[in-house]
């Protein structure tokens, strides 16, 4: 069974085909480093995917559930963790995980117990009870990610995870998507910072104006293109090849 | 036009216009948090709504002007009456928007002074202001036209204008002082206790000039003679202004009255403009550096009253989840009391009021006397105390974090209904049931316990008709659309529901004439709400609004 199958996937907003026939399939126990340029159809297939946005053409899988058709199973298995989310920050890191707890129908002493565990994991436990109003954005991460997981989901979808996270929580996330990986969770991570998805992908799927452009390891791509990293790669793929000129213009225009 | 009059307070127009632009713009594009797609509602439904409902109460307000003998009585009423709106309004749902500190972030690094800002944000607010007030006083100038003269009418909508603009910036006169003299700390901890003394102030102030003007001067024209305080109420200088333009009757108190209308509006505007508006923004700004230095007192205690609670009144999960949350979040967001604490003063005091000033003579004793008489009173007394519910109830959906609600779309959730009715249960325990209570005590004190089936009998019907509204008609989920700033929201649903508990408490008044009935119908009320709780957990995706 695959974790993730997406056949001719199509979606419109009004007369704007956002995504136009992607086609995708992702094995269990995967990392899939998932890259585009802005507004090329990431987040959308990502709603998609996670069943927020039920109105698409296509057919679209999940540990082998049409996610049209059981929306709710689906969601039970996967996690989500959204790029610049806003959280209720009137309350405290353990209550929030406790309403989302209960949203999942979790029991609350298993809520707690993994709540507290997870947070001092992340160095938050002294401020599990303190209102999240105070807290930094990489802190509000840590909790937006403990949230993305606390219900053990079989999918984990991750959109710029590390935003905000100083280099220890860096170092500390990437090892447990490693670990992730390594218990059998799959793994679909967007990102624009290109050395960290070269590094942690099994897979790199990049998107470009709602296509599939480019699927297969780093290996692959680097050798179909004959350049070094993953961001010229991304550049030649999908940009022009004409950023110092535009620099040049930037400055021009700026000193008018 | 407005251009010299701008540029003479010493603000700069061009950077004025267009904040008042986009800010007006930003308020037509009022996005709601929705289900599946994000698009966006362009109309403003509610406030052309509250227009409307404006309009008919100016209309049939207005015949008292045709029919009234005093001239000076009867405006000085339509004066108080226009300004009391206005103010309630202002503090009820535009408070959020003069003590806005969201756009500080875009504004106050720009070459932006804090005169212009100010007079920015008050002009934001005239905007939607002016139009209430035309919506009042078109009735008002008609009635005006037909009994006195074209000139008169003239008269009238220029005093108008100047009250608007009196009222407006003696608000924020009463704001700044309270900003001048509090740190930043202590100003967002104040500010909800200061708006129910602005309400308290307001509402003292037009029930006694409806005390002045008692039917007797409104029919036979018998003016009250002039008191030295009358010169500390505006609407009686309007009143008496409006006499002197249509009778031509001049003398030194009556050119006194006509001065303060006229000059009065202008000088709060210096005031404000020249001696207040410097602390503004600095202390705006401290709003929100304040908020991220409070890290001492912002510990909550791991498990509380809310959890204790919840367990006792609620069943599933979910509803246990929304309970809490609910619960918590209603004690802990600062712009939800802002936007809540006003108007359940309002409710609150105007039925204190209402007793209390319905007969003018006597002492408090008899008037405590005449009251036992009237059972009646006591029945309009709960179902105003009621409405109470539906305050917080428009309010409960709307939050400056609506943005968070991106987590009912991500979890499994089969029945949002078992989310409302956590959050219903969660509004009734902490604000229906101490308002229950108190009252308990205080119909207890004036008309014995025999009027205690009858407030229960009152709650449970309040109850029961939110939640066939609710089951009946579209939902949102606890704090998930964006606050709305273009007024009229909350006062407009009290309005209507109002009148529906009016009804509701007069057919209640005649059944209690009758033994034992309001018994037996308590029993089918409290089978009613126990069914309809159950149906309200029911509520499944396709009640729930998205647009």
């Amino acid at each position: 069974m695959k974790a993730i199958k997406i056949s001719n996937l199509q979606k419109a907003y009004g007369s704007s085909l956002v995504l136009k026939d992607v086609n995708l399939e992702v094995d269990s126990g995967e990392i899939i480093g998932y890259i585009g340029p802005n507004g090329a159809g990431k987040s959308t297939t990502i709603k998609i995917l996670i069943g927020m946005i039920p109105d698409y053409a296509g057919s679209v899988e999940v540990m082998g559930l049409d996610v049209k058709a059981n929306p709710l199973e689906v969601k039970r298995l996967i996690g989500y963790v959204p790029e610049n989310a806003s959280l209720y920050d009137t309350l405290s890191p353990m209550e929030y995980l406790r309403f989302l707890g209960s949203l999942y129908e979790l029991e609350t002493d298993q809520i707690e117990e993994k709540a507290t565990e997870l947070l001092r994991l992340f160095a938050l436990y002294d401020q599990r009870d303190d209102r999240m109003t105070t807290f930094s954005k990489g802190m509000k991460q840590k909790v937006l990610l403990i949230s993305g997981i606390l219900h053990n989901p079989e999918v984990i979808f991750l959109d710029e995870p590390l935003s905000g996270l100083d280099a220890n929580a860096v170092i500390l996330v990437k090892e447990i998507l490693a670990q992730l990986k390594h218990a059998g969770k799959t793994i679909f991570y967007s990102s624009h910072i290109m050395d960290v998805v070269e590094k942690i992908s099994d897979r790199i799927v990049l998107i470009n104006k709602g296509t599939i452009i480019a699927n297969g390891t780093f290996e692959e791509l680097k050798s179909q293109r004959e350049t070094g990293s993953l961001e010229q790669i991304f550049n030649q793929l999908t940009g022009n090849n004409q950023h110092v000129q535009l620099a040049e213009e930037f400055i021009q225009v700026m000193n008018r | 036009m407005l251009r010299p009059i701008f540029l003479r307070l010493g603000v700069n127009f061009e950077q004025l216009a267009a904040i008042v632009e986009v800010k007006l713009k930003m308020d037509n594009r009022r996005a709601r948090f929705n289900q599946w797609n994000k698009k966006q509602s362009e109309s403003n439904g509610t406030f052309f709504l509250t227009l409307g409902l404006y309009f008919l109460m100016a209309s049939a307000f207005s015949v008292f002007i045709y029919f009234s003998a005093s001239i000076t009585a009867v405006y000085s009423l339509v004066f108080a009456m226009m300004m009391f709106m206005l103010a309630m309004t202002l503090i009820t749902d535009f408070s959020a928007v003069i003590l806005d500190s969201n756009d500080n972030a875009v504004l106050l690094p720009r070459p932006i002074d804090d005169r212009t800002l100010l007079i920015a944000r008050i002009t934001h607010i005239l905007m939607y202001l002016l139009s209430m007030m035309l919506a009042l006083a078109i009735p008002f100038m008609v009635v005006t036209i037909l009994k006195h003269g074209v000139l008169a009418a003239i008269s009238f909508l220029i005093i108008s204008l100047l009250s608007l603009i009196l009222i407006v910036f003696l608000t924020n006169i009463f704001y700044l002082v309270l900003m001048q003299f509090t740190s930043e700390e202590r100003l967002r901890n104040v500010i909800n206790s200061f708006q129910i003394v602005l309400t308290f102030i307001f509402m003292g102030g037009y029930r006694l000039v409806a005390r002045l003007v008692n039917i007797e001067a409104l029919m036979n024209g018998v003016d009250t003679k002039v008191q030295w305080w009358h010169f500390l109420i505006p609407p009686i200088w309007m009143g008496n202004s409006m006499n002197t333009i249509i009778k031509h009757e001049f003398d030194s108190t009556k050119f006194l009255f006509l001065f303060l209308t006229l000059t009065m509006p202008f000088m709060v505007v210096f005031l404000v403009n020249n001696i207040f508006s410097g602390v503004f923004n600095q202390k705006i700004a401290g709003m929100d550096i304040a908020k991220r230095q409070e890290k001492t007192p912002n510990k909550v205690a791991e498990k509380g009253l809310a959890e204790t609670l919840s367990s006792i009144f609620t069943g599933t999960s979910m509803e246990r989840g929304a309970f809490e949350f609910v619960w918590k979040i209603t004690s802990r967001d600062r712009k939800f009391k802002l936007r809540i604490y006003p108007s359940l003063a309002y409710l609150l005091i105007y039925p204190i009021f209402m007793v209390g000033t319905g007969r003018s003579e006597g002492s408090f004793q008899q008037q405590i006397e005449h009251l036992r008489e009237s059972t009646g009173m006591g029945i309009v007394v709960i179902y105003l105390c009621g409405t109470v519910l539906l305050t917080i109830r428009s309010q409960i959906s709307q939050s400056e974090d609506f943005k968070a609600a991106w987590l009912y779309e991500l979890a499994p959730i089969s029945k949002p209904g078992e989310i409302l009715s956590g959050s219903l249960r969660a509004i009734l325990v902490k604000f229906l049931l101490p308002i229950t209570i108190l009252l308990c005590i205080v119909l207890s004190i004036i008309w014995g316990v025999n009027l205690l089936d009858d407030l229960l009998f009152g709650m449970l019907t309040i109850t029961n008709l939110d939640l066939l509204l609710s089951i009946g008609m579209s939902n949102e989920l606890p704090f998930s659309t964006e606050i709305k700033k273009n007024g009229g929201g909350s006062f407009i649903r009290n309005m209507a529901y109002v009148f529906l508990a009016g009804i509701i408490g007069i057919i209640h008044y005649f059944m209690m004439q009758v033994p034992y009935v309001i018994g037996v119908f308590m029993l089918i009320q409290l089978a009613l709400a126990l069914f309809l709780f159950k149906k309200y957990r029911e509520v499944g995706w396709e009640k729930m609004r998205m647009e």
